[in-house]
C-alpha cells in the first residue's frame, strides 16, 4: 500500500505544513485549489475548536497571537488524539511548553485556566460503588474525578475580557470543579490553608487527619480550635458542592 | 463470502433497524447538544429515532452522557462514527474499538457506521473526512479494515459515502469503488444522498449516475442534510442550512427503490428555530410514508428517471 501511504502522508503534510510545498500539490494531481481547499478545511476546523476551547486565552492573548500559535502548533507538534475534543490538552501542554513567542505574562494563566475548565467539564463521572463511605478521619478522602486544582500569578478568572486593562498580577488559588447536578462548571477561590488542605486530599495517600495535620503545616497554622472549626466548614462546604465524596472504603484501593 | 465462511467470529448481532424490521424504520435525528432541551420537550411525533457520534460520549462524564440517557429512554439510538479512518494505512485503534464495543453494546445500536475515508495519518488526526482514491487497491483495503473492525465490535458495519472535493487518482468511479468495498467486506452501505448532490454539483456529473450504480438492496440508512452553494466555485457539505430541494428529490428517488428505512437528518450548525427542523423531519416522514405505501418500489435496475434528473438534481 505504499501508494495509498505516500498519497496520505502528502495530504497530511499539504494541510499542516506551515506553508504548502506546490511539490505536494503537484504530486496530489488535478486542480491545486481544490487540494488547498482541504488545507484551508483541515486548518479552519482546529482555529475554531482551539478558539472555542480557549475563550479567555483568544481574548487576553489576541486573535492574530494566538493564530499564529496554533499555526506553530500545528506545524511543529500536529494533533494526535482521535477526538476532537481532546487536541485542547495537546494545545495547552504545547503552549505551556513554548518559548519562542514574546507572551503577555498573564497568558499561561489564561490557557490553565481555560483548558482546566474544559477539561472538567470533559472528565469522566465518579463510579465509586463500594469504594468510598462515608468521611471519617483516619482513611484518605476522596475527591471527585472532575475537579482542578490552580496556583494562578495573575487572577485571570477575575479578568473581564471587555475590559481594556489585562488580567492583574495577584496570586490565586483556585478549585475548578463540574456540578454533579447541573454539569456546570465552577470555579472556587480557596485561602491558603484550603487550597492546601484540597491539595494534601488530591494526593490521595494520607488519612485525613494526617492531611490536616500536613495542611497546617503547609501553611504556618497551629492546630486549634479556630483551625479545626475552619477546617470542618470547608469539608462540609466541599462535600455539599459534591467535590468530597467521603472517604475510601479500604485503605489498599486506589483512588479513584 | 460471510465472516463465519472466512473463519472469523460471526457478527453477534442482526440487523434490526433495516427497512421493514421494527419501529424504527422511519425518520431520525442527529443528536447535538444545542438540541437536547428542544427534543425532549417538544419531539416532532414522527420522529423514531436518534443518532450519535459514540466519540461524543466515551470516555467523557458530565452533561453529554446525562443527556445521552434522557434520550435513549425515548427513543432507539443508532451510532455513526467519525474518527476510524477506514481508508488509513495506520492500523487500526485497538483499544478505541473496545471502548466503542461497549459503548454500542450500551446503547443498544444494531450497528456502527462511519465514512469511507482517512484521517488519521503517521499518527496524526486531522480531523476531517478525506478521499481516498478510487482504487481496487484501496477498496480492498478499506475492506480489510472494515472487515476487522467488524469482528473487534461484534456488530455489522456500514460504510458512509462522504462528500470529496479533489479526486485522487482513480481507477474507477465511486459507484464502483462503493460497490466493490461492500462486496469484498460484506458490510452494508449508509446512503448519505445530500454527499451525492454535493459530489454531483462540484464535480459535474449527475446524481443518479451515481445512486443508479449503488447496490441499494445494501442500503440500511440513509442521511440528508443542508450544504452551503453560496460559493459558485464549490458547494460544501455543511450540515448547517435547510435540506434542499434537490435532495428531496434524491431521498424520494432512492425509497422508491430501497422501500422504506431509517432515514436521518443531519444538522450541526446555525440551528434554526426548532420549529423549522421539525418541519424537515415532517416532510422526511412523509417521503417514507410515500415509500411505504403499497405499489410504491419502483425496479432498482431500471434506469434513472430524466424527469427526476433534470429538474431537481442538477447544479
Amino acid at each position: 500500500m505504499s501508494a495509498l501511504s505516500d498519497y496520505e502522508a502528502r495530504v497530511r503534510e499539504l494541510c499542516l505544513a506551515a506553508a504548502p510545498d506546490p511539490r505536494d500539490v503537484d504530486a496530489l494531481g488535478g486542480e491545486s485549489w481544490r487540494w488547498l481547499r482541504y488545507r484551508r478545511m483541515v486548518r479552519r476546523r482546529f482555529e475554531e475548536t482551539l478558539e472555542h476551547q480557549f475563550p479567555r486565552s483568544f481574548a487576553g492573548i489576541g486573535e492574530e497571537t494566538f493564530r499564529a500559535i496554533v499555526e506553530r502548533f500545528l506545524a511543529a507538534s500536529p494533533p494526535r488524539s482521535p477526538v476532537l475534543r481532546d487536541v485542547g490538552g495537546e494545545f495547552s501542554d504545547f503552549f505551556l511548553g513554548a518559548t519562542f513567542f514574546a507572551l503577555p505574562p498573564y497568558a499561561r494563566d489564561l490557557v490553565r485556566l481555560d483548558w482546566a475548565e474544559r477539561s472538567v467539564g470533559y472528565e469522566l463521572d465518579d463510579d465509586v460503588g463500594d469504594r468510598v463511605v462515608e468521611l471519617v478521619m483516619d482513611r484518605p478522602a476522596v475527591l471527585c474525578r472532575a475537579h482542578r486544582l490552580l496556583r494562578l500569578v495573575h487572577a485571570v478568572h477575575r479578568w473581564d475580557s471587555n475590559a481594556e486593562a489585562p488580567p492583574r498580577a495577584a496570586p490565586a488559588a483556585l478549585c475548578v470543579y463540574r456540578d454533579r447536578i447541573t454539569h456546570e462548571v465552577r470555579l472556587l477561590e480557596m485561602s491558603g490553608a484550603g487550597m492546601a488542605l484540597v491539595e494534601e486530599i488530591a494526593r490521595g495517600e494520607r488519612t485525613l487527619v494526617d492531611a490536616i495535620r500536613a495542611a497546617a503545616e503547609r501553611t504556618d497554622g497551629t492546630l486549634d480550635l479556630d483551625f479545626a472549626r475552619a477546617t470542618g466548614a470547608l469539608l462540609a462546604e466541599l462535600t455539599s458542592r459534591g467535590l468530597l465524596l467521603g472517604s475510601r472504603a479500604s485503605v489498599s484501593n486506589e483512588e479513584h | 463470502m460471510t465472516a463465519a465462511a472466512r473463519g472469523r467470529a460471526p457478527v453477534e448481532s442482526e440487523l434490526a433497524l433495516t427497512a421493514e424490521g421494527g419501529a424504527t424504520t422511519g425518520v431520525g435525528i442527529g443528536l447535538r447538544a444545542p438540541l437536547v432541551d428542544d427534543l425532549l420537550d417538544a419531539p416532532p411525533p414522527e420522529l423514531r429515532f436518534v443518532e450519535v457520534a459514540p466519540e461524543n460520549y466515551i470516555a467523557r462524564g458530565g452533561r453529554y452522557p446525562a443527556d445521552l440517557r434522557r434520550v435513549a429512554a425515548r427513543w432507539p439510538v443508532v451510532a455513526h462514527g467519525l474518527s476510524m479512518s477506514l481508508g488509513g494505512v495506520d492500523r487500526l485503534d485497538r483499544d478505541y474499538l473496545h471502548r466503542l464495543r461497549g459503548f454500542l453494546r450500551d446503547i443498544g445500536s444494531p450497528w456502527h457506521s462511519d465514512h469511507l475515508s482517512f484521517g488519521v495519518v503517521g499518527g496524526v488526526a486531522l480531523h476531517e473526512l478525506l478521499p481516498v482514491p478510487f482504487t481496487r487497491a484501496a477498496a480492498e483495503h478499506v475492506a480489510a479494515r472494515v472487515r476487522e473492525a467488524q469482528d473487534v465490535l461484534g456488530l455489522p458495519m456500514a460504510v458512509e459515502n462522504i462528500t470529496y472535493y479533489a479526486t485522487p487518482g482513480a481507477e474507477m468511479d465511486e459507484g464502483d469503488f462503493i460497490g466493490e468495498v461492500l462486496r469484498s467486506s460484506g458490510c452494508k452501505l449508509l446512503l448519505d444522498v445530500n454527499n451525492v448532490y454535493v459530489n454531483a454539483k462540484n464535480h459535474g456529473f449527475e446524481p443518479l449516475s451515481v445512486l443508479s450504480k449503488l447496490p441499494l438492496a445494501e442500503v440500511v440508512q440513509i442521511h440528508v442534510a443542508g450544504h452551503d452553494a453560496s460559493d459558485p466555485e464549490l458547494t460544501i457539505d455543511t450540515h448547517a442550512e435547510a435540506i434542499s430541494d434537490g435532495v428531496y428529490s434524491l431521498l424520494e428517488w432512492t425509497l422508491a427503490r430501497t422501500g422504506p428505512l431509517p432515514v436521518l437528518l443531519e444538522r450541526d450548525d446555525d440551528f434554526p428555530p426548532w420549529s423549522e427542523l421539525c418541519d424537515e423531519v415532517r416532510r422526511l416522514d412523509g417521503i417514507v410514508q410515500r415509500a411505504r405505501a403499497p405499489g410504491s418500489r419502483d425496479d432498482p435496475a431500471s434506469e434513472p428517471s430524466p424527469t427526476h434528473d433534470g429538474a431537481a438534481c442538477r447544479p
